[in-house]
């Protein structure tokens, strides 16, 4: 037999391995020529499903969809380090045009409070969304029925009072800190325990480990409706509309805290990727599903992009910072 | 090899492969070397546990508890077993038993295979998947049996073709295009 | 009964046949997905999602419920398979069931999965569909100190039951707890045992670390000691279906593994990981008191208890979605946001205020547990056709796969190439005799343990009696120490009936 013939089954085995290249090799060059952009992208969540930034991810998800401004939206969740696990695994994909990434205040904070090495600047901010609060609450069967009361227990005795929250750095915990310094305590003596999502926050609540719970208000609508928690007070300046908890200013605390959230991108991609997402995100705020959602969660809209949001993201991490840096948090 | 159970790691070279559940022969050398692997495994954790940077806000058990704690527990374990091995009777029913049989790999095929690995590692960006899959392909089948190699090259480059065309045409992930990618 | 006429008034909205259709779509492109490595359900359903947002509710959550249990499903079909889990909770089927298809029993490997599966489904919907709201009450029981309790639970277990030798269970768990340990700390953001790389701050992945492990460890031991290579191309030998033996062996794994499985979904954080490991364990103590353990070289038991668990587990993780409103997967925050796009709030509220389309999507489970069973028990043999392809192009096409899975998953050649460097400790434990289960074990669950007990500590304000404050988790101390005294027991006697350790369990002669 002449080894250079070929036997039936290789010839035919090669027959298919030629389709199947030239098929594969077209979809390559098609895809490659899509730039990663358009068709599929995938929202980086820097904390745990079913909390305040998974929400706007997720909400966001339906409206690009939706809208067909992309084909698939994929959302992957990396909670831990106070977002910062998140924020590394984004700042290592240089040059990926179809990633993004949620982000906003808890953010910065997580990167001042850990110290950590990979900040802001490894990434590529895009816009900023909207706006979100902080909500203080405990459940129905507790003693405290007021901001008022809980100020009163922190006073006399700041470490026997366990608050849960989101991870360090998030708007929760500060706000947590910052009211237990305007009630005249020392803000290390706060008794905190860390969780990586709201719906953890909420279990911790509900199942007696923490006395307090400190989260975004959607994390606790269902139950405050339920009857089975109860809001001591909102952390935005003006009583929210049709939303009737106390704001920490009728409490009779100098505090307010607006947790925003926004958008980012990969480091390392040209002007014209950079434009094309910022655009996604410009085209995102517009969908009615988008501005519905707003409505649904109880957010504000704050979009904000271009030189006025890298404006605002500098001020805001120099506000963040002295903020933790005063209350003696600052790695 | 014929077992792949959890306990089984196929063929260990001092249990016949029929008894998964058969305490591990008493042979001094291999207990020693695993108490040394569980050793050096716990030391790594004790040192790479102290150098951690603690934040201010640590909370009451900071990051470096666990780390410490594990590897305080393996150096532990080490011990004990290290200990156990070497105490009298085990030594004299150690050398009552027959020496193991020295591990005798065939050493060709795994060459051949982390070369494949290795190259896949480093062709993967540069040529793009659909070469650099149907070489993976083609490298490991060719090591495990080179009988066929035209064979075993079409079915690898079909494999990496139908692969591309699933992965990014149906789900939207994108593979390396390699030179490909300057087409369109 | 009220809940039965609700539930039957579900049946009528689900059961139409453009719902059943969407259903079979779900379950197919579910498993289709679901088989390939690092990409589980909530992959599928992210690629279904713009499709499902076309559809009216029920039809959404009913196609959801497919894609959910088939994804579930064609993870274990690649354990057995091809040693490769498609997630982690299909992990415990890859030790007996992979032992199972080597032996050519692939196909009732596979038949006792998928009734495995039935089984736990259709009773853990029926307690979804009855008893949700009680067992919200119990899942609010667990505190830090009881997941704490849990972890260690599941880790004593792994050492002192699933493997043989302790000292060597101690040391793979180590292993494990340590690349657990790897990355940013999720607590206070400290950088930990990096040495410097900054691809790992984001954490060593599980896929990564399992498929490494199970799937390129196993295909570099192969070559490296190919022992007995011409026997080696398994053949299904004998019918494809489950003896009446086979089902006598697996009828009671199915429904212990079912009732080992039901309260971990309800627990927020438990996860399927947790019970599919102690139904393992469960199975292989069991089989061994009754002195006639296949466990090891492919015992049925061992693959249908964990099954039952796992799919028991994947259904009751509706209670929290729907009772509290907390998504437990990240398929199950997909459905989340699904309900709030159709304007409803899971919550102590849903089942009043939403209660038909509550009752239409727990109908839908039923139907797609049904479905499940329907549709992948007749491909059980075809799929265990795949074992018939050549030995080298079968292992090959497992590299490949193990590849562009990690590769899509993580999307860096780092990643893919730490996958070899786990490949290769794998081929290391595999030569020294350690085992791998410890280590899966330890990544999976370490983050638990260490989270967990530290928010203990936080709580208690840094006094360890907390720990012990509470019944769950002395009961589950309680349990841990029972197992560990019988395991002692059953050693000892061991040691004392047969002098020569290696004439311990003489092979029994395979079916």
């Amino acid at each position: 037999m002449n080894r250079f013939a070929l036997s039936r089954r290789e010839a035919l085995a090669g027959v298919i391995a030629a389709a199947a290249l030239g098929g594969g090799a077209w979809e390559a060059a098609g895809s490659a020529a899509r730039g990663g952009v358009g068709s599929r992208v995938e929202v980086v969540v820097p904390a745990a499903a079913g909390g305040g930034f998974d929400t706007v991810a997720r909400q966001a998800q339906h409206a690009l969809q939706t809208n067909g401004l992309t084909r698939t939206v994929e959302v992957v969740n990396m909670p831990g380090g106070g977002g910062t696990v998140g924020l590394s695994h984004v700042a290592g994909q240089t040059g990926r045009a179809d990633l993004l990434m949620v982000m906003g205040t808890s953010i910065l904070g997580g990167v001042r409070i850990t110290g950590s090495a990979v900040t802001l600047d490894d990434i590529t901010p895009l816009a900023r969304l909207a706006e979100d609060y902080v909500v203080v609450a405990v459940r129905a069967d507790s003693p405290l029925t007021s901001f008022a009361d809980l100020a009163e227990r922190w006073a006399a005795d700041p470490r026997a009072v366990a608050v849960a929250g989101g991870a360090v750095g998030t708007a929760d915990h500060l706000l947590a800190a910052l009211a237990l310094r305007g009630v005249g305590a020392d803000p290390a003596d706060l008794t905190y325990i860390v969780y990586s999502g709201d719906g953890e926050v909420l279990t911790s609540l509900l199942s007696h480990t923490a006395d307090v719970a400190v989260s975004s208000y959607n994390g606790f609508a269902a139950q405050i409706d339920a009857g089975e928690v109860r809001a001591l007070a909102v952390s935005a300046a003006r009583p929210l509309p049709g939303v009737d908890i106390p704001t920490l200013r009728e409490a009779g605390l100098d505090l307010d805290l607006a947790n925003w959230r926004g958008l980012a991108a990969a480091p390392g991609l040209d002007a014209g990727q950079r434009d094309r997402l910022a655009g996604l995100a410009q085209d995102l705020v517009a969908t009615e599903e988008w501005r519905e959602s707003v409505r649904r969660f109880g957010w504000e809209d704050a979009f904000l992009a271009g030189a006025d949001f890298a404006d605002f993201l500098a001020e805001e991490d120099d506000r963040l910072t002295g903020i933790i840096d005063g209350l003696g948090l600052l790695a | 090899m014929t077992t792949t159970g959890p306990d089984a790691p196929a063929s260990a070279p001092t249990a016949p492969p029929t008894a998964p559940d058969a305490p591990p022969a008493p042979r001094t050398r291999a207990t020693l070397g695993v108490a040394a692997l569980t050793g050096a495994t716990g030391v790594l954790l004790l040192l790479g546990g102290a150098l951690i940077r603690e934040p201010a806000a640590s909370g009451y058990l900071g990051p470096r508890f666990f780390p410490l704690a594990v590897g305080a527990l393996l150096v532990a374990t080490a011990l004990a077993s290290a200990a156990w091995a070497l105490r009298p009777a085990a030594r004299r029913a150690a050398a009552a038993a027959p020496a193991p049989a020295p591990e005798r790999g065939d050493r060709r095929t795994l060459v051949v295979m982390a070369a494949t690995l290795a190259g896949h590692l480093l062709l993967l960006q540069p040529l793009g998947w659909l070469i650099a899959g149907t070489l993976l392909f083609w490298g490991i089948s060719t090591a495990l049996g080179p009988r066929r190699p035209l064979l075993d090259l079409f079915v690898a480059a079909a494999l990496a073709g139908v692969v591309q065309m699933v992965f990014s045409g149906l789900l939207d992930v994108p593979l390396p295009a390699g030179p490909l990618g300057g087409i369109g | 009964m009220d809940a039965l006429s609700l539930l039957a008034g579900g049946f009528a909205d689900a059961l139409t046949p453009a719902n059943l259709l969407w259903c079979l779509v779900g379950v197919v492109l579910g498993t289709a997905v679901g088989v390939l490595p690092g990409l589980g359900s909530s992959m599928a359903v992210a690629l279904l999602l713009p499709l499902t947002f076309l559809l009216e509710p029920t039809a959404a959550f009913i196609m959801f419920a497919g894609i959910y249990y088939g994804g579930q499903f064609g993870g274990a079909t690649t354990s057995i398979l091809l040693n490769t889990p498609g997630q982690s909770s299909s992990i415990v089927t890859a030790f007996e069931g992979y032992a199972m298809a080597r032996s050519g029993r692939a196909s009732q490997a596979l038949a006792a999965a998928v009734l495995g599966s039935f089984v736990g489904g259709i009773v853990a919907t029926t307690v979804v569909a009855f008893f949700a709201q009680r067992m919200v009450a119990f899942a609010l029981g667990f505190g830090p100190a009881e997941y704490f309790a849990l972890a260690v639970l599941a880790f004593v277990s792994t050492v002192a039951v699933i493997t043989s030798a302790p000292a060597r269970g101690v040391a793979a768990l180590g292993v494990g707890l340590a690349l657990s340990v790897v990355g940013i700390d999720d607590q206070t953001g400290a950088v930990r045992m990096t040495l410097g790389v900054p691809q790992v701050l984001d954490g060593i992945d599980i896929v990564v670390v399992t498929v490494g492990l199970l799937a390129v460890g196993e295909v570099l031991h192969c070559g490296f000691r190919p022992d007995g290579a011409p026997a080696d191309r398994v053949i299904a030998s004998g019918a494809p279906w489950l003896s009446r033996a086979d089902l006598r062996r697996s009828w009671l794994p199915w429904l212990r593994g079912t009732a080992v499985g039901l309260p971990f979904g309800v627990v927020p954080a438990g996860g399927a990981e947790i019970p599919t490991f102690l139904s393992y364990g469960m199975e292989k103590a069991l089989a061994r008191r009754r002195g006639n353990s296949e466990f090891g070289r492919g015992a049925i038991e061992g693959v249908a208890g964990p099954e039952a668990a796992n799919n028991a587990t994947t259904a009751t993780a509706m209670i929290p979605l729907l009772g509290l409103g907390l998504p437990t997967s990240a398929t199950a925050a997909v459905m989340l946001a699904a309900f709030q796009q159709y304007g409803m709030q899971p919550g102590p509220l849903l089942f009043e205020g939403d209660a038909d389309l509550v009752w239409a999507l727990l109908a839908s489970m039923f139907v797609g547990t049904v479905l499940l069973l329907v549709i992948n028990l007749p491909f059980a043999p075809l799929w265990a056709r795949l074992l018939r392809l050549p030995r080298r192009h079968l292992y090959a096409g497992l590299v490949v796969f193990a590849t562009v899975g990690v590769y899509a998953a993580k999307g860096s050649v780092f990643e893919v190439g730490l996958l070899y460097a786990v490949g290769a400790v794998g081929l290391l434990m595999r030569c020294h005799g350690i085992p791998v289960a410890p280590v899966l074990i330890g990544v999976i669950l370490g983050p638990l343990a260490e989270g967990e007990l530290r928010r203990a500590m936080a709580a208690g304000q840094g006094d360890p009696a907390v720990l012990l404050d509470s019944g769950i988790a002395l009961g589950l101390y309680a349990l841990m120490l029972a197992g560990v005294a019988i395991a002692v027991a059953a050693a000892l006697r061991a040691r004392r009936r047969t002098p020569a350790p290696d004439a311990e369990n003489p092979p029994v002669a395979a079916p």
